[in-house]
């Protein structure tokens, strides 16, 4: 595995591998099984998490609906977490990962500040069995797994079938032929970190619907259950 | 802090052997229950010991089926039932069973020449009682080399013996005995876990600067003053 | 470092010196000098070594999804699903992913427990498995013996076995019999088992399988597919796959938004209790419209269009509205919707028969398939396929006494009993009880009025010995005389089957490793204790249970399988998990296919399957078309062909139930208009759900899962609360006949005003504190034993209401349903002084609710003003009897 600092974007280029994963809104209905594989296979500590499934409802009585909306890193080929690194501990893969060098991370918060998807956690200093902690951490699209020929975790094990992985770059991929025909769509395209991450929007939503603040009192409560435990770092990846 | 007391009493060699006895006993007096034959000691030739060392056997004093029943239940309810003070190192390094602190610990005692054999299920080599009577079969192993003057191969064992205790026992046993201590309501039980403290806070002065038993004073005394979760949400059921 | 003591070190070494100078007299370590070399094994974890995968099947809740369990250095890592499974094709659910951390978790029961003080004090002594097998051989030895001497096979029902989850595949059973018992007791009525007695009769099976990926129109009355039921994970996948790749449309009827309801294309909140009412009238709409299959109903059924067109005359869509509120326009044209687009199917599960009368809601949904020709067809509303494997011989017969516990005689038609009872029962001496023994059970927390049970298990008298299988200290396990610890269920011995895909397949459960600790699995406790009851093989016990072990034990099960036995018996389902293979799974399509990418296609129209001229040969075939051999129903003719039929006496869907009509019930479904729908207008009915990280109770400790749901507050409509008064997050009271509780609202568009929801995912007692801490108030610092995750990183704060103790008795005279959704309460703010959690209960009315559901038994009172219209001679309805309609 070559490891390249900054390595260049690889969306589009002949003979390069472009890992990208496409999410069907149509098709997630919010069954946590991803957050909790995902958990199991990093021992991600409670409190932070590499992927959540956003919950909104909309509408009024009885004209209510329910919305779902998986988040996790994007995997920008144009990534501010990795141009604001000051230490190069994030780095871009030339397969289009963006990853984290742990030993090279100073828990300076930059990359987290300038995310704007919210992707990036610091792990607590206390973890059941891995023993990295007090590092920015992320999602790393699963790269021991694919770099074995499987699946990312949470793409192994969702039930919908929601989320769908594969080479970019590849005409033959599913993802491939999803972004040509289905007129996906990224989040926060006008930041310009162009996200490998790409949604299938489900009828009658608009993106940013699902991924509202918490309105409801039960789910501030735990927000501010969370903010106080984390003595007010708004910086997290939550369900919340 | 007492003063070491000059070593004139006992040679190197008796030392050892005490010590072997005074870890052996205490690892007994966690590992499991008492049963008769350990009462008979602790009532017997070991009460006056005992009491010099801080521990009162007038607890164990009456009749003997109450004793050891009365024993029993504070065994179970310090060690063996759910929301114990759980008296594996595994569960205070992870937080579950048997993890890796347990093959650490059982690969200590092959190396040396033991297997751990489980009389009771769910008991696991990482218990801190076995660990203690390991300490005191690796003193006995000194005692056994001084004692045939076999100079060379007793520092070793001495300091294979000091490694074990800073790496397997240092940030957690003493600690786990004060907090086991403070739960306890059996006098005896209580008495003996904060003997086993001073010994081991004890051996470790010996092995360690002074800088590093801050540094593992520090970790002994890791963990919330006060729980701030409610343990209720753990209460599985029906399984 | 502390000075508890101010001992020289002088003081240690005279201890440790006496100590060596008595040397031996203390007694020995666990240590013990090393007889071989250990093979050379690596004991620390090395990453990248690779992992060894052992299949298994998943039991977090009960839908028995097949798994691979990845063990690395002796320890399960993680968990995925199978990809040769067909139900769920590769996929675990987020319980599913969580479930190793039962089997580490410190506070498993890792041995034996004998009571020491009073029962739930929380005083116990630790025991051997051969002592603690020992002494209940004994206590069970003990009734045995006394109904020998006394010459009264009616003393084994002394012995009583309840379960909540028992897939054992007939461990119990071969348990229970051999022991001379009938006193077995599930969880069923808590469950769906109304759901059940609506469709046995009528067709055989107590369940159906929606064809979801092939179907174009699905009609869900009060289930939460996408979350839970049967069979989330499986049908969930199927769902998405229909409602995507085949767009085909989702209604539900459901008073909550679940989250099954909230991706539906179209979402009705009927009152709780009416789902009959609009099935009812869904069903006139079809049949007085002329869009039902007038073939299937003449041919395959036994009524014709004539007679239920008569029959549901009274079922308007404008009644229907005025009883459930969901405006008629749309009852008749979601009926027409339904009826006209082929193929379509129903679904329902807990939502409409958890209520009393339930199992008229059940039938009557069940009745829109049928009338519109989508049985067994493609697409369509299936039987359910499962497989089964043969019980060894010598297997012991049932007992000789029907118990009154297992089959209420006042619930003849409750084939799978009426568990709720069961504490009145004994409290009012209708059953004596010697040996109460359980197993995967937690009424003290699940059931409703749960407070009873407390009160029952407590009871010396009542349950003399307590026994708990449990490897959890539970609210019920805690109660318990003694605990014989099962493994969890990653390091046991199970056989399994599911009709959770239209191919039925055969699983197991076996260790993925070695059981922790020497544990000992409940297979393994069944086989002691037989063996010890009866170590001389007089008493007739020990024969059935000839195992060496639990594997002998799954061989006598498996090996010998037609089909199963050619590709290698149970070594087959060691090595894979789950038989047979049917192809692989495309990933891109999920569908099975074959190696040339086909799919592999499961039957349909199962009840066609023709006769072969030997199974004719012998047979009878009777005036009405049954086909009879040895006093067996076979099949039926129709149309000149002779065909398997439906499980039923007639071998056609009985939609006319005779075996209802004995006893004064409607032999067709009709609408029962319940007490709760004529409650006060401030008043509101409060119900209960399930969500899709949580079971039962059995996974509020994995960490992973209690981080996504940990609390429950009260779902309550922004109409309705701000005519209380009560804005979102409030502290408020929500009283029962029984009793009040303080909980949270969360005010949410998506609940019927008239309808309070809580979940009953959280909330484990609030009284009761890890067992033995309990009664010391002092805080330990590492109580838990700090898995440093949980110690430092749990951030929330909050842990929920439990709402069943507010929830009252009342259950379906039919198929014994507790009424879950039939609770009235009154909601209001908190009155000062109330504190979150706050729980108050009355035992003396849940017994007034015990007689007043008695009222609608069969011979109650109750039961005869309301069935007015059944003729039948009510003045000599068959006489109750323990055992009678089993």
């Amino acid at each position: 595995m070559a490891i390249g600092i900054q390595a260049p974007p690889s969306a589009g280029v002949p003979g390069k591998k472009r890992w990208a994963m496409v999410i069907d809104l149509r098709r997630c209905i919010g069954c946590m099984a991803c957050v909790a594989a995902c958990k199991a296979e990093y021992d991600v500590p409670l409190g932070v998490w590499r992927t959540t499934v956003k919950v909104k409802d909309t509408g009024t009585f009885p004209n209510t609906k329910r919305h779902f909306m998986p988040r996790l890193c994007n995997h920008c080929d144009n990534p501010p977490c990795v141009r604001n690194c000051p230490t190069e501990a994030t780095y871009k893969h030339e397969e289009g990962y963006v990853l984290q060098r742990y030993e090279r991370c100073i828990a300076c918060r930059t990359c987290i500040a300038a995310c704007p998807y919210n992707a990036r956690h610091v792990l607590p200093g206390n973890r059941t069995r891995v023993k990295v902690g007090g590092v920015v951490d992320k999602c790393t699209f699963c790269e021991h797994r694919v770099s074995n020929d499987q699946l990312p975790a949470c793409v192994q094990t969702c039930l919908g079938r929601s989320r769908i992985f594969g080479d970019l770059n590849d005409p033959k991929s599913e993802v491939h032929r999803l972004v040509a025909t289905m007129g996906t769509v990224t989040l926060k395209p006008e930041k310009g970190t162009r996200p490998q991450v790409y949604y299938i929007k489900p009828d009658r939503l608009s993106m940013n619907q699902g991924d509202a603040a918490p309105v409801s009192a039960a789910a501030r409560s735990d927000a501010e259950a969370f903010y106080r435990h984390n003595k007010g770092s708004r910086f997290f990846g939550g369900v919340l | 802090m007492t003063e070491c007391p000059t070593l004139t009493q006992f040679d190197a060699g008796e030392e050892c052997g005490a010590q072997a006895g005074l870890f052996a006993l205490l690892g007994r007096c966690l590992e499991a229950e008492i049963d008769e034959r350990l009462l008979t000691a602790l009532r017997g030739e070991l009460r006056e010991p005992l009491a010099e060392a801080g521990v009162d056997s007038a607890c164990l004093d009456g009749d003997i089926d109450r004793v050891l029943g009365d024993a029993a239940v504070e065994f179970a309810a310090l060690f063996v039932v759910p929301g114990a003070a759980s008296p594996y190192a595994s569960t205070f390094q992870t937080g579950a069973l048997f993890q890796e602190p347990a093959d650490r610990v059982a690969r200590w005692y092959a190396d040396n020449g033991f297997a751990f054999r489980n009389a009771h299920s769910g008991e696991f080599p990482d218990h801190v009682g076995t660990m203690l009577a390991f300490v005191g079969k690796l003193y006995e192993v000194e005692a056994t080399a001084l004692a045939e003057s076999r100079v060379e191969a007793a520092r070793e064992v001495r300091e294979r013996r000091g490694r074990f205790v800073v790496e397997e026992l240092g940030s957690w046993a003493p600690g786990w005995c004060r907090v086991a201590a403070a739960v306890a309501e059996h006098p005896f039980y209580r008495q003996v876990l904060a003997l086993t403290e001073r010994v081991l806070w004890e051996e470790l002065s010996n092995l360690v600067s002074a800088r590093r038993l801050r540094e593992l004073s520090a970790a002994n005394a890791r963990g919330p003053a006060r729980m701030p979760l409610n343990p209720d949400y753990r209460k599985a059921s029906g399984l | 470092m502390t000075k508890h003591f101010n001992v020289s070190r002088r003081g240690f070494l005279k201890l440790g010196g006496t100590t060596a100078a008595i040397a031996g007299a203390v007694g020995g370590s666990r240590l013990h000098a090393m007889e071989q070399k250990l093979g050379g094994e690596d004991f620390s974890p090395v990453t990248g070594k690779p992992r060894q995968a052992v299949p298994y099947t998943c039991m977090v809740c009960n839908i028995e999804d097949g798994g691979i369990a990845y063990v690395e250095d002796g320890r399960v890592v993680k968990l995925e699903g199978n990809p040769d499974h067909p139900g769920n094709r590769g996929k675990l659910c987020a319980k599913g992913n969580s479930g190793f951390q039962h089997v580490y978790d410190p506070d498993r029961i890792m041995t034996p427990l004998m009571r020491a003080g009073a029962r739930g004090e929380g005083k116990w002594k630790r025991i051997s498995y051969d002592e603690a097998t020992s002494i209940l051989a004994t206590k069970l030895r003990e009734v045995i013996q006394r109904s020998e001497k006394a010459g009264d096979p009616a003393i084994r029902n002394e012995i009583v076995f309840k379960w909540g989850r028992n897939r054992t595949g007939g461990a119990v059973h071969r348990f229970m019999h051999a022991m001379g018992s009938n006193a077995m007791v599930n969880h069923t009525n808590i469950c769906e088992s109304s759901k059940k007695v609506g469709l046995e009769p009528s067709w055989g099976p107590d369940i159906e399988s929606v064809d979801y990926t092939n179907t174009k129109y699905v009609l869900n009355f009060g289930s939460n597919v996408m979350e839970t039921a049967y069979f989330h994970n499986p049908n969930a996948q199927r769902l998405v796959d229909g409602m995507v790749a085949n767009k085909a449309k989702l209604v539900t009827f459901d008073p909550r938004l679940s989250n099954t309801a909230g991706r539906s294309d179209e979402w009705f909140a009927p009152f709780p209790g009416t789902d009959g009412a609009i099935a009812l009238a869904m069903a006139q709409v079809i049949m007085t419209e002329k869009l039902y299959d007038d073939a299937f109903i003449r041919n395959w059924t036994n009524v014709t269009p004539e007679r239920l067109i008569a029959h549901l005359a009274p079922y308007t869509p404008e009644f229907a509205e005025k009883e459930s509120g969901i405006a008629a326009r749309d009852i008749r044209r979601i009926a027409r919707e339904f009826a006209t687009t082929k193929p379509a199917a129903t679904f329902s599960y807990r939502g409409p028969c958890k209520h009393v009368y339930g199992s008229y809601q059940e039938a009557a949904i069940h009745m829109l398939n049928v009338i519109t020709g989508n049985v067994e067809k493609r697409g369509g509303y299936c039987l359910p396929r499962g497989m089964g494997w043969p019980q060894p011989e010598p297997k012991p017969p049932a007992g000789k006494v029907p118990s009154v516990l297992a089959a209420p005689p006042l619930y003849p038609l409750a084939s799978h009993a009426v568990s709720t009872h069961m504490p009145y029962m004994i409290m009012k001496g209708d059953a004596k009880v010697s040996v109460y023994m359980h197993y995967y059970d937690n009424p003290a927390y699940a059931y409703p009025s749960s407070h009873v049970w407390i009160d029952l298990l407590k009871n010396e008298k009542l349950l003399p010995f307590v026994v708990s299988f449990s490897c959890y200290m539970s609210e019920t396990t805690e109660l318990a005389d003694l605990i014989i610890p099962d493994v969890t269920y990653l390091e046991r011995h199970d056989p399994e089957s599911m009709p959770s895909d239209l191919r039925p397949w055969l699983g197991i459960r076996q260790p993925v490793i070695k059981p922790l600790g020497n544990t000992q699995e409940f297979r393994e406790t069944l086989i002691q204790v037989a063996h010890k009851i009866d170590s001389d093989g007089t008493l007739g016990v020990k024969k059935y249970f000839a195992f060496k072990n639990s594997e002998e034990w799954m061989r006598a099960h498996f090996d010998n399988i037609p089909g199963l036995k050619e590709d290698g018996g149970y070594d087959y389902l060691k090595k894979n998990g789950v038989w047979p293979k049917y192809g692989k799974v495309d990933p891109e399509t999920a569908k099975i296919v074959d190696k040339n990418g086909n799919e592999v296609q499961p039957e349909f129209g199962l009840y066609l399957k023709e006769l072969s001229a030997t199974d004719m040969a012998g047979a009878e075939v009777k005036p009405d078309g049954t086909i009879v051999k040895n006093g067996k129903t076979i099949g039926c003719q129709v149309n000149g062909r002779n065909h398997v039929g439906f499980g039923t006496p007639s071998a056609r869907i009985e939609l006319y139930k005779e075996s209802y009509k004995k006893y004064g019930f409607n032999p067709l479904p009709v609408y029962k208009r319940l007490p709760s729908r004529d409650k006060k207008a401030d008043e509101l009915v409060l119900t209960t759900y399930k969500v899709n990280v949580h079971t039962q109770s059995r996974t509020a400790s994995l960490k992973y899962l209690a981080e996504l749901y940990h609390k429950n507050p009260a779902w309550m409509n922004p109409k309705t609360a701000a005519a209380k008064g009560i804005a979102d997050g409030d502290l408020i009271r929500v009283t029962s006949p029984l009793g009040y509780l303080v909980t949270k609202v969360h005010v949410t568009e998506g609940i019927h005003p008239d309808v309070v929801a809580v979940s009953t995912a959280c909330g484990h007692s609030a009284y009761g504190r890890l067992a033995q801490l309990k009664h010391r108030d002092k805080d330990a610092e590492w109580a838990l034993g700090g898995d440093p995750d949980i110690t430092h990183n749990v951030w929330w704060d909050d842990k929920g209401v439990h709402p069943n103790p507010i929830v009252r008795l009342a259950v379906d005279p039919i198929g014994g349903s507790q009424g879950w959704y039939d609770t009235v309460v009154t909601v209001s703010k908190a009155q000062p002084g109330d504190k979150y959690g706050d729980v108050k209960v009355s035992v003396e009315q849940s017994m007034k609710d015990y007689e007043e559901t008695l009222r609608y038994a069969y011979t109650g009172d109750i039961h005869r003003a309301n069935h007015k219209e059944v003729d039948v001679d009510w003045d000599h309805l068959p006489k109750p009897q323990a055992g009678a309609g089993h």
